[in-house]
């Protein structure tokens, strides 16, 4: 029964979670200000407290871009980590005190690689939104 | 007693929302041995990574092609829009979703080159086919009475689009329209690499080359993508962009990393690695002519 239980509100608040998506969103959406463009795509993922979500992207050289990941209804209850594709740590939010958003100059095109997860001190489960922009 | 009662309402409740949230809640199996559901994220088997929907593809926005085509100096050339502005031909849902897509990747075009009554009949057709498609005419209407009011200022029109594409893009995945979404993306992406490819052979840029030549680690996401959300209605479009695929692979692309710089104050990290991309010139012509085919099925698409 105790099993059970856990499981219900495991599941419940997954359910939730998923329905602050919206909220998070618009979190998130603040940071994308009117220097930046919009890529036009919406990258969402629910995560539980010990996961990973990962974000492949390509990024041009000679472009600035702005990549905003946020979770929950208020910032830094993301960390957010972005490597090359061949593992090279290039960021890590988490010694920039969980910066909601950072900006990456290109001096070539590149495949990166992002990984997010949710803060433990937040803990939880939570909707993970990552959105990109770019300078015009 | 009570609490069995409970136990049992919360967990019909759970599972209620949790499937709501997850669409039909089944799980697929995955190749690479995770496991993945319909709201778009994976259990991470045993590495506990998730890869949002199967994987996450970010495709290059059709904007910032053509941001590049304004800096190369390409003319604004009416010729390479969709000739067809008859929204109605397109009747299935398939057709109306690449062709919103390409119209859309028209309507960022003729934005960059100031040819604001263009974009203003181009943002009516893809309300038409918004609509047909499920995106609430609302997102549409606000932005429309907006632009009409700053018809002659390109960068508040610019952010206004860009707006747009991101909360159609949000609204579709929250109605479990991950098809939909896609396939707008890959009308967008076609029409975009379709632009780049009619212009470098009248403008010998190697920016605009090399722009090209990187398409193909967005085409294999693209397959990626399509793959995904294909439940055999799109064998063609996987098979056509596979068919891309084996020229692309002559492209040849080469990495280097170089330590990055990180700027605390001013949020900014410099990444300095080094990449190069050499595209030999039959390459490029079968490139720009399969994309072209691509680009004409996909608009001459009806049902």
């Amino acid at each position: 029964m105790k099993q059970l239980l856990t499981f219900a509100i495991a599941a419940f608040s997954f359910g939730v979670s998923f329905g602050q998506c919206d909220i998070t969103a618009d979190v998130c959406g603040k940071h994308i200000t009117d220097d930046f463009l919009s890529d036009g795509q919406h990258y969402r993922a629910l995560l539980l407290t010990d996961q990973v979500a990962e974000f492949n992207a390509t990024l041009y050289g000679g472009t600035t871009y702005r990549i905003s990941a946020c979770s929950g209804t208020q910032d830094g209850n993301l960390l957010f980590r972005v490597y090359d594709k061949e593992r090279n740590l290039i960021f890590r939010n988490q010694v920039h005190s969980n910066a909601p958003y950072w900006d990456f100059q290109l001096e070539s095109s590149m495949d990166v690689i992002i990984e997010a997860e949710l803060d433990p001190i937040a803990g939880g489960s939570g909707c993970a939104v990552m959105l990109i922009g770019f300078k015009r | 007693m009570n609490l069995l009662r409970f136990s049992s309402l919360l967990i019909a409740l759970s599972v209620s929302v949790f499937i709501t949230a997850c669409g039909d809640g089944t799980e697929k199996p995955d190749t690479s041995g995770e496991v993945s559901n319909n709201n778009g994220a994976n259990n991470g088997g045993n590495s506990n990574i998730l890869k949002v929907g199967d994987k996450l593809f970010n495709l290059p926005s059709p904007l910032e092609t053509a941001f590049l085509i304004e800096e190369v100096g390409g003319h604004f050339t009416e010729a390479l829009l969709n000739p067809d502005v008859d929204p109605t031909k397109y009747t299935t849902k398939n057709a109306q979703a690449m062709n919103l897509g390409v119209y859309g990747a028209d309507l960022g075009y003729s934005l960059i080159y100031n040819q604001s009554q263009n974009a203003w009949n181009l943002l009516e057709t893809c309300k038409k086919l918004g609509g047909e498609i499920g995106i609430s005419p609302s997102l549409y209407t606000s932005l429309m009475k907006r632009f009409q009011g700053n018809m002659e200022n390109r960068d508040s029109l610019l952010i206004m689009v860009s707006q747009l594409n991101s909360l159609s893009d949000e609204y579709l995945k929250e109605n479990e329209s991950e098809d939909v979404s896609a396939l707008i993306l890959y009308g967008g992406w076609v029409e975009s690499l379709y632009f780049t490819t009619q212009l470098t052979a009248q403008i010998p840029n190697p920016k605009l080359r090399a722009r090209v030549g990187e398409q193909k680690n967005s085409l294999e996401n693209l397959i990626g993508l399509m793959q995904q959300v294909n439940t055999g209605q799109l064998d063609d479009v996987v098979s056509e962009l596979e068919s891309l695929k084996t020229i692309f692979d002559q492209v040849e692309y080469t990495y280097e990393w170089v330590e990055p710089e990180t700027n605390e104050g001013k949020h900014l990290t410099i990444i300095k690695s080094k990449s190069n991309v050499k595209i030999s010139d039959a390459v490029l012509k079968e490139i720009s002519l399969k994309i072209t085919e691509i680009r004409n099925t996909i608009i001459a698409t009806t049902t």
